[in-house]
């Protein structure tokens, strides 16, 4: 080879690293996409495995005559076209969110800050709400012209909140003042139709599992399943709700129950939540949960006591987290399974917490999971 | 060339004392690489300390972590190392080595290694993995790169097809305001969380001033707030980092609210994009992996898990796909299982895992332009030391016979 083969290797090898590295990826980049699919994976029409049952709060109206819809996207339930013609299209959004955001104050000044109008008070609700029956339901129904503001032209929104057993409905339409006037009142006709509905999708209910019917058990009357309570989202989860135990709307989409314990002036929540991955680690949520209750971290698992608990064939860890002089205690079984860890935990005044561990302990090993989902 | 300048400049880099000193750093390297996944994932150790030039090797990575001792030693990274390993090796031939047909096998052996070299530094750039995740029944157009993530805006106005902005991690850094004309407004980073850890309820953040509070998008919507979370580390199993940012819109110079984009939000199916209202118009944010569209799409028309009868034991995953390509007038029925994967396109479809249910599968998806580079420096190394070992054995037996 001799210098001669070395001059050579030496330009090549510099080239080579410097073609190699020449390419930067830290830049914004753009592209045209296929249009997102709903977020439920296989495309409409597609069969898919019967998996899980899913309990699904949804609602139902009569389309007056004239108007289109089409399916919604993302966070949004449905888009109705008033004028399916017409180009812009004037959309009335059907969204639904959880219970949390119900609050009509909350929205409604939400909604003026887009149409350049400053927040109002509780005192000034009815002002720009006006409350109706709908089959049962207090609906607030809003109507809004907001100001010409930072180039934005003057918009007015008909707007109606209407809570559900699991979520809370919104829908909106917003255009030009004179735009929106032609359909105040078809807008409020339409409101009176809405209705909201309890079903399964029958595609989804497990292997064997008979149909139900729309509008049929309610939320929250049967506390021992979740297919029929309220869980935003799939739920491979069942028990046995304790006796003295309330279960609550669960309004946090990781959140899959809540349940609440009073005795007397003690108090104490059950919630069973679910998050993907190992979420931290055992070290990072043992000492997060000591913050909890105002405790000192561990540096290492052995300060901690963890014993083993089986739950429906899966190897589990129950921990109790307490403190000579502390307030609360807190109960928790963490269920490793699939690409989730489940907690469930009871949180709570320290001698009730205490109270009820053998009874928490019952529970947990009463949960079992849907076999269809494993 | 004796005596030559050149010669006299490489000849310290041919020393073999430079080999045992370079080969010695690099088991001390790995040593400390294997230590540090205590602490980080495999792939910001490989990032950090073997695709690196230079790292930050903290003591207290070999001493239990409650001992927190402070201070570290800076050590060549893993491309200094083999980069150097490769110049040593190069340089001996060119200065030390003769040529002759007895040390063809040595070269020959040399030479492989040398593939080797290159063919690491050419996977630890050029390299790319991502997945594809599909659900029985479901044709999918993108693969996704779970190791990165990317702050998208969409625009759905066009009926057809949506535009799609993607601003990578890198520019996610707190307090940067991100001004570009592609961008329908400007967005101002606020937070950004590479593992972050969502809760509810408003009596943390009072605990944490530094935090930003969104006031519109699904952070409002569900009352939910981000914190963040010490990385996941290689030492736990099947844990990902979950990041999320907390950005505002801006739109001639007024905040039109702030964000809470996680990627939690984009793994749960119930939630997916959340709506930017910018005046009339509606646009969609996420942060998600990144994506990178195909021009062919692949739906899965079944997949099989299969166990040893009467166990739970996994005896064999396999994808039955349908490859659709119009530009390359493909549209075929493949069947990709373990060791049997799927190459097209430069890219290799591996069986990688599957969804819960069994009801869709997950497929890696490399590209390497170096893939066949171990191959032929392996097989190169070998023919080399047959070569070596053969021409040492023949002399042997020659000698035998003429003692």
């Amino acid at each position: 080879m001799g210098s001669h083969g070395l001059q050579s290797i030496l330009p090549a090898t510099a080239t080579l690293v410097l073609i190699l590295t020449g390419c930067s990826q830290d830049d914004i980049r753009t592209y045209s996409a296929p249009k997102e699919a709903p977020a439920a994976g296989a495309p409409a029409g597609e069969p898919m495995p019967a998996t899980e049952a899913t309990a699904t709060e949804t609602v139902r109206w009569e389309l007056p005559k004239g108007w289109a819809e089409r399916p919604g996207e993302g966070m949004r339930f449905a888009t109705l076209l008033l004028e399916p013609e017409s180009n812009p299209p004037l959309e009335l959004r059907v969204t639904p969110l959880a219970l949390a955001a119900r609050d009509p104050l909350a929205n409604i000044n939400r909604w003026r800050e887009q149409i350049g109008l400053g927040p109002i008070g509780p005192a000034d609700l009815d002002r720009v709400a006006r409350s109706v029956d709908i089959a049962g339901r207090t609906v607030h129904l809003v109507d809004m012209t907001g100001v010409a503001h930072a180039n934005q032209p003057v918009r007015r929104i008909l707007a109606a909140i209407l809570p559900g057993d699991q979520q809370v409905w919104f829908f909106l339409v917003m255009d030009e003042p004179e735009r929106i006037g032609q359909y105040a009142a078809a807008f409020e006709a339409f409101m009176l139709t809405v209705r909201v509905e309890h079903a399964v999708v029958a595609s989804e209910l497990p292997l064997g599992h008979p149909p139900l019917e729309a509008g049929g058990a309610g939320p929250a009357t049967d506390p021992g399943s979740m297919a029929g309570a309220s869980a935003p989202g799939d739920n491979p989860l069942h028990w046995t709700t304790p006796s003295g135990w309330v279960e609550s709307q669960a309004t946090n989409p990781s959140r899959l129950a809540s349940m609440s314990v009073v005795d007397g002036a003690y108090r104490a929540e059950v919630t069973i939540t679910r998050f993907p991955g190992a979420v931290g680690g055992m070290l990072a949520n043992v000492n997060r949960w000591r913050g909890q209750i105002g405790l000192q971290p561990v540096a290492d698992l052995a300060q901690q006591p963890i014993e083993g608990i089986e739950i429906d064939g899966v190897s589990a860890q129950l921990l109790e987290i307490h403190a000579a002089g502390a307030a609360q205690r807190l109960l928790i079984v963490l269920i490793p399974r699939e690409d989730f860890t489940y907690f469930v935990k009871m949180t709570g005044d320290e001698a009730l917490v205490a109270k009820q561990h053998n009874t928490f302990v019952q529970f947990a090993r009463g949960i079992h999971f849907d076999h269809g989902a494993s | 060339m004796s005596g030559s300048p050149i010669r006299a400049l490489i000849k310290p880099l041919a020393s073999l004392r430079l080999t045992v000193a370079l080969l010695a750093c690099s088991i001390f390297l790995i040593f400390a690489g294997t230590w540090a996944q205590i602490d980080m994932g495999i792939w910001t150790t490989l990032g950090t300390y073997f695709r690196a030039f230079f790292v930050w090797i903290p003591f207290r990575i070999f001493l239990p972590r409650h001992w927190d001792v402070p201070g570290g030693i800076p050590f060549p990274g893993g491309w200094v190392i083999g980069g150097l390993l490769m110049i040593n090796l190069v340089t001996a031939h060119a200065v030390r080595f003769r040529y002759n047909r007895k040390r063809a096998g040595i070269l020959l052996i040399h030479f492989g290694l040398i593939l080797l070299l290159v063919g690491e530094l050419v996977t630890g750039l050029k390299a790319h993995e991502s997945r594809m995740s599909i659900d029985e029944g479901q044709t999918v157009d993108f693969a996704e790169d779970t190791r990165s993530v990317e702050l998208v805006i969409i625009d759905p106005s066009d009926p057809a097809r949506d535009w799609v902005v993607a601003i990578p991690e890198s520019r996610l850094h707190q307090g940067k305001l991100i001004h570009d004309t592609r961008l329908p407004f400007d967005v101002q980073v606020e937070a950004y969380f590479h593992n972050a850890e969502l809760f509810e309820g408003a009596q943390d953040v009072a605990t944490s001033a530094a935090t930003p509070v969104a006031n519109s998008g699904f952070a409002v919507e569900l009352g939910a707030h981000a914190r963040p979370r010490p990385p996941s580390s290689g030492v736990d199993q099947d844990e990902i980092d979950l990041p999320a940012a907390y950005v505002s819109v801006l739109k001639d110079g007024r905040n039109l609210g702030t964000y809470l984009a996680a990627l939690y939000f984009t793994l749960v199916p119930r939630f997916g994009l959340q709506d930017v209202q910018v005046g009339d118009k509606t646009y969609r944010m996420a942060l998600r992996y990144v994506r990178h569209y195909k021009p062919y799409s692949i739906s899965l028309l079944d997949f099989k898990h299969d166990r040893y009868l009467g166990t739970e034991t996994p005896r064999n995953f396999s994808s039955h796909i349908r490859l659709v390509d119009p530009t390359h007038n493909e549209n075929r029925e493949v069947l990709i299982y373990m060791n049997n994967p799927l190459r097209y396109r430069g890219e290799t479809f591996y069986q990688a895992s599957f969804k819960q249910g069994d009801g869709g599968t997950v497929l890696q998806v490399v590209r390497n332009p170096g893939w066949l580079l171990p191959y032929v420096a392996c097989t190169v190394g070998a023919l080399g030391m047959m070569l070596q070992f053969g021409t040492h054995l023949l002399r042997f037996i020659r000698r035998t016979r003429t003692a």
